[in-house]
């Protein structure tokens, strides 16, 4: 790399020089503060030849590399020229403002900080913040996006009383998986033949009953007569051992088979299994099972 | 008669896409296409964009372009006092993409930060929305200008207080929530300067998106300091290679615009 291959007779000599330095800071003991990280710098003197007025770039010379850089954490920095005459200064009293009228970062940044909302006055509440930001809130109608800071303590303080409103969200996003909106759906029944072919009926968690009348829980409602109204057949998912049975209803005079069985009591069934009710073909697709079941998602963290 | 260099720098860290913008007026010919290192205005004034899309892959990319576009062609456009310049460049910008989504629905969600920043005679004025750090270089230290609209600092306030610890706040996932973006909503906060900066020799003014977060401010703080005699290009270009080499396994987009004063020589 150019500035490496450049810097490093540079760097050499300078370890010397720059040494001393560092120890002389380190007895004048100063602090860091948390708000303006400061890395250390120290007058460096001219390289003979330099001339001296010049543009700081040019007078300045070539930096560390960076990888010295790491491995010497107090590693002192030149800086250019036009710094260098204060730093001796800045570092013995701490590295306050600068000398000659020119504030420090922190305090040139405080001096022009700023803030303001576009929004009505009548809108705006003060929070707890610093004297120029205003936080801002809509009127409490319960689904206006709230000031942050309350969603958080919120949040913290009582976990589940109240959710954050705020919309905007990056990176991943929270995610509600504590109320179902309906009951969930553990498989389906795709009807391949028959009335209300490429249909589909969801399954769901427990015992299901399946008929053609709309009150069953597995409604094959698409016109085949042959198929009972009610309890024509069950379909349970057991969630402890994540398996589907299917179990006719003896008691119905219509047959019903799987996979062109005809069983008399209760069957596993299985992925893509072809259950046949009156005239109508239906095939299993199951969902959960044993690679998901419902109760995996409380132990999912977000 | 203020005279301005700059740099952008930009890496696309760990994702397949980038959905920051950054322009810098004026540009090469197209006021809006992309700047090369070198432009100088017509009375030394600079304007440069930076902004953060968010919304997915589409729709982050398309809001950060959109914003940082219409907010220049706002800015430039316009005459009067630079801060009702700048605010007034947000909302056109804003209504852009409010717009937008209005046209096609399918990109409800997207949104941008933005951080614009003029640069002229009197010093740096700046609006920003959102959590792109603008950056105050200056002696060694480096200090954040504008506010963070993130949850990061509410995060910090608890661990102040003692209701979370430092290393839950850190990881925390609602540290990059935002509590104010540019979406074509009402924006919640906007952060201005209060009066133009002046800028010193030696100075560096960083405009950054938050991937840059990926280093500690001290590292920036010496990144710079090591390379502010090189000039702009130098600095925006070893920010960004420190970046990509921390190889962080989720490096967020990262990019950086690095402007100070042209070395008088």
């Amino acid at each position: 790399m150019r500035e490496n291959a450049k810097a490093q007779p540079e760097a050499g000599r300078g370890h010397g020089l720059l040494g001393s330095l560092k120890d002389a800071l380190a007895a004048a003991s100063r602090e860091d503060t948390a708000v303006a990280v400061k890395a250390l710098s120290a007058p460096v003197e001219r390289a003979p030849g330099a001339v001296a007025g010049a543009a700081p770039a040019r007078a300045a010379p070539p930096p560390l590399p960076i990888e010295d850089m790491r491995q010497q954490d107090e590693t002192v920095v030149k800086m250019e020229a036009g710094m260098a005459s204060g730093a001796a200064n800045k570092s013995a009293d701490g590295m306050k403002a600068g000398d000659a009228g020119v504030p420090s970062a922190e305090e040139a940044a405080r001096a022009v900080r700023g803030s303001v909302t576009l929004k009505a006055p009548d809108r705006h509440m003060e929070a707890s913040e610093p004297p120029t930001t205003r936080v801002v809130r809509k009127p409490a109608d319960g689904r206006a996006k709230v000031a942050a800071a309350d969603a958080v303590t919120a949040r913290s303080g009582d976990e589940d009383t109240q959710e954050p409103r705020t919309q905007l969200v990056r990176g991943r996003q929270k995610l509600q998986r504590n109320d179902f909106s309906q009951d969930p759906v553990v498989g389906w029944l795709v009807v391949v033949g028959g009335p209300g072919l490429g249909a589909f009926r969801p399954i769901f968690e427990g015992n299901n009953t399946l008929g053609r009348a709309k009150s069953q829980r597995i409604s094959i409602d698409f016109g085949d007569d042959a198929i009972s109204s009610e309890e024509q057949a069950y379909i349970r998912y057991d969630s402890t051992d994540r398996s589907f049975l299917f179990v006719p209803n003896l008691a119905k005079t219509n047959v019903v088979s799987v996979n062109d069985k005809r069983p008399t009591g209760a069957v596993e069934l299985a992925h893509m299994d072809v259950i046949t009710v009156g005239r109508t073909q239906l095939v299993f697709v199951p969902f959960c099972g044993a690679d998901f079941d419902w109760a995996e998602l409380a132990e999912v963290k977000d | 008669m203020s005279d301005y260099e700059y740099a952008r720098c930009a890496t696309q860290g760990a994702r397949n896409y980038q959905e920051d913008t950054a322009v810098v007026w004026p540009g090469e010919g197209d006021p809006f296409a992309p700047a090369g290192p070198a432009g100088d205005g017509h009375d030394g004034s600079i304007v440069a964009v930076l902004a953060d899309g968010m919304g997915g892959h589409a729709g982050g990319a398309l809001a950060s372009r959109m914003v940082c576009e219409n907010f220049l062609g706002a800015c430039v456009k316009r005459n009067g006092p630079v801060p009702e310049r700048l605010i007034a460049a947000l909302q056109d910008a804003n209504a852009a993409v409010a717009d937008k989504v209005a046209e096609n629905p399918m990109l409800s969600g997207m949104g941008s930060t933005l951080i614009g920043a003029r640069f002229g005679e009197d010093g740096v004025e700046w609006v920003s929305v959102g959590d792109s750090p603008l950056l105050l270089y200056r002696g060694g230290e480096i200090a954040l200008l504008n506010e963070d609209h993130s949850l990061a600092p509410e995060l910090d306030r608890l661990v102040a207080a003692g209701r979370m610890t430092e290393d839950e706040a850190r990881h925390d996932p609602r540290r990059h929530m935002l509590r104010s973006a540019v979406t074509g909503d009402e924006i919640d906060m906007v952060d201005v300067s209060r009066r133009p900066l002046k800028l010193e020799p030696g100075d560096y003014v960083i405009l950054a998106s938050d991937g840059l977060h990926t280093l500690e401010t001290s590292e920036i703080a010496r990144l710079v300091t090591a390379y502010s005699a090189e000039g702009a290009e130098a600095v925006a270009k070893a920010l960004i290679r420190e970046v990509e080499q921390m190889r962080e396994p989720h490096q967020d987009n990262a990019t950086v615009i690095a402007v100070r004063l042209k070395p008088t020589s």
